[in-house]
Formats: structure tokens, C-alpha cells, sequence
């Protein structure tokens, strides 16, 4: 019985909502608790992953810094590449993460089964 | 019989999530099932504040809150996300816990089934 992996899933834009950033604090706060956190960044979420961000006019620290709590924390980034190509945008242009791996739908089908809570914020 | 854990994000009034929640916790123990806790997160911390003042012909929200309380259902806010909102402890509902992540972890650990009413 019991939660023991989830995935959070990123689906939004960073910056115009506090979704990825309180995302991803719940991402890494439920390890305390001996959960294994997984997270997946697919449709406009994939924008948090590019890097040359500069966030300081909107008074933001870029949303990199909050990345980093993922991968000290040993959580596995998952990025859809369906969601890049259609956005155009290269895995050049990510920010260079640990963790990160980019998948297809295909083996996102895969990932969905390994879970006992899917969600996102 | 099913352990549900529910996340909450998001303000009361604005959005019917609230009443769903205590439709549906109220439907699970009529059915035998049990709820590990309800964490307030993000925008949903506001659910627990006492200040809240109910208008007539609106869902007394703040009634069915302490209404699971007392049943003894485990309820908590993110503390993180009330400070950003300007909710101290002292504002909170009676026996809503203030509390960080790692208690809405512990509730996961302890559940079945995670319903969540995000942004």
C-alpha cells in the first residue's frame, strides 16, 4: 500500500504562471518523505529548459536554478521530443542537465506504466 | 476499500473545486473508503484560512473544512506557499497543520489513489 513513484508533469510555459517552479519544490520535497519523483516536461513546458534564459526584468531568478534542486535531489528530467520538434526547438539549445533524457512518445508510453501517481500542477 | 490523498491548488469561490473535494470525501466514506489527508498547496492554502467571511446563498466552505477536521481527517497547508500569500499559522482553520512538502509526501506514502485539482 502506498504512494511509492510519481511523475510530475510539466505542460506549461515557466514565468507566466508559478507552475513549474511550485512543480518542481514538490518534486524534490515528497524525497524527504522516501518517495521516488520523476518528472516529465512535454507541450510548452519545454520552454523552462532552454538556456540563455534572462528572467531578471520580470524580478525572477531564471528557472535553472530551480532545475538544479531536481538533479541534487536525483530526479530523473524527462523531456518529450515530440513537444521540442514541434516548437522548434533543438536539444542544442536545452540547458546542459544530468538527468536529462529525451524521449519519444513511444517509450513515453513506456514511462506512463511505471507509476503509481501521474500528475501536474 | 481505497485510501485517497487529495492536492489542492487552488482558491475557493473562484473555483468549484473546493465543494468537489468535500462532495467526493464525503461520497468515499459513505462507500467504506478512507482518506489519508488533504494538503493545501500553491493558490489552495487560502481554503484554510479562518478569515474566511461566507455570503448568504453561497456553500459554507469553511463548515464542511472543519467539518473533515473533526472527523479526523489529517489536513495541512503548504507553509512555503501561505507565507507568499501573507497566511500565517495563526490565520489558519482549527487543526489544519502548517506544514512543508515532506508532510504531503508522508500522506502519499500512506494512500492509494492521489486526486488532484491543480491550476
Amino acid at each position: 500500500m502506498g504512494v511509492h513513484r510519481i511523475l510530475v508533469v510539466f505542460n506549461k510555459s515557466p514565468y507566466g504562471s508559478a507552475s513549474i517552479v511550485e512543480g518542481i519544490r514538490l518534486a524534490t520535497g515528497v524525497t524527504v518523505a522516501d518517495i521516488e519523483s520523476v518528472v516529465l516536461f512535454m507541450d510548452d513546458g519545454v520552454f523552462a529548459l532552454m538556456e540563455n534564459q534572462h528572467s531578471s526584468s520580470l524580478g525572477l531568478l531564471p528557472i535553472g536554478g530551480s532545475l538544479e534542486y531536481l538533479i541534487d535531489n536525483g530526479v530523473q528530467i524527462n523531456v518529450l521530443k515530440d513537444s521540442l520538434v514541434s516548437r522548434g526547438i533543438s536539444v542544442n539549445n536545452l540547458l546542459k542537465l544530468n538527468n536529462m533524457k529525451i524521449i519519444s512518445l513511444t517509450e513515453l508510453g513506456t514511462l506512463l506504466l511505471q507509476f503509481d501517481v501521474i500528475f501536474s500542477i | 476499500m481505497v485510501k485517497f490523498a487529495f492536492l489542492v491548488c487552488t482558491v475557493p469561490y473562484t473555483f468549484q473545486n473546493t465543494d468537489t473535494l468535500y462532495d467526493m470525501i464525503e461520497a468515499a466514506y459513505e462507500l467504506g473508503h478512507s482518506v489519508a489527508g488533504v494538503f493545501f498547496f500553491v493558490d489552495g492554502v487560502i481554503n484554510a484560512s479562518r478569515k474566511i467571511k461566507v455570503a448568504k446563498g453561497v456553500p459554507n466552505l469553511p463548515e464542511k473544512l472543519q467539518k473533515m477536521v473533526d472527523k479526523g481527517i489529517r489536513v495541512a497547508v503548504c507553509s512555503t506557499c501561505s507565507e507568499y500569500r501573507g497566511l500565517e499559522e495563526a490565520d489558519l482553520a482549527h487543526g489544519v497543520d502548517y506544514a512543508s512538502l515532506m508532510t504531503f509526501g508522508d500522506i502519499l506514502s500512506q494512500a492509494d489513489k492521489l486526486i488532484t485539482f491543480g491550476l
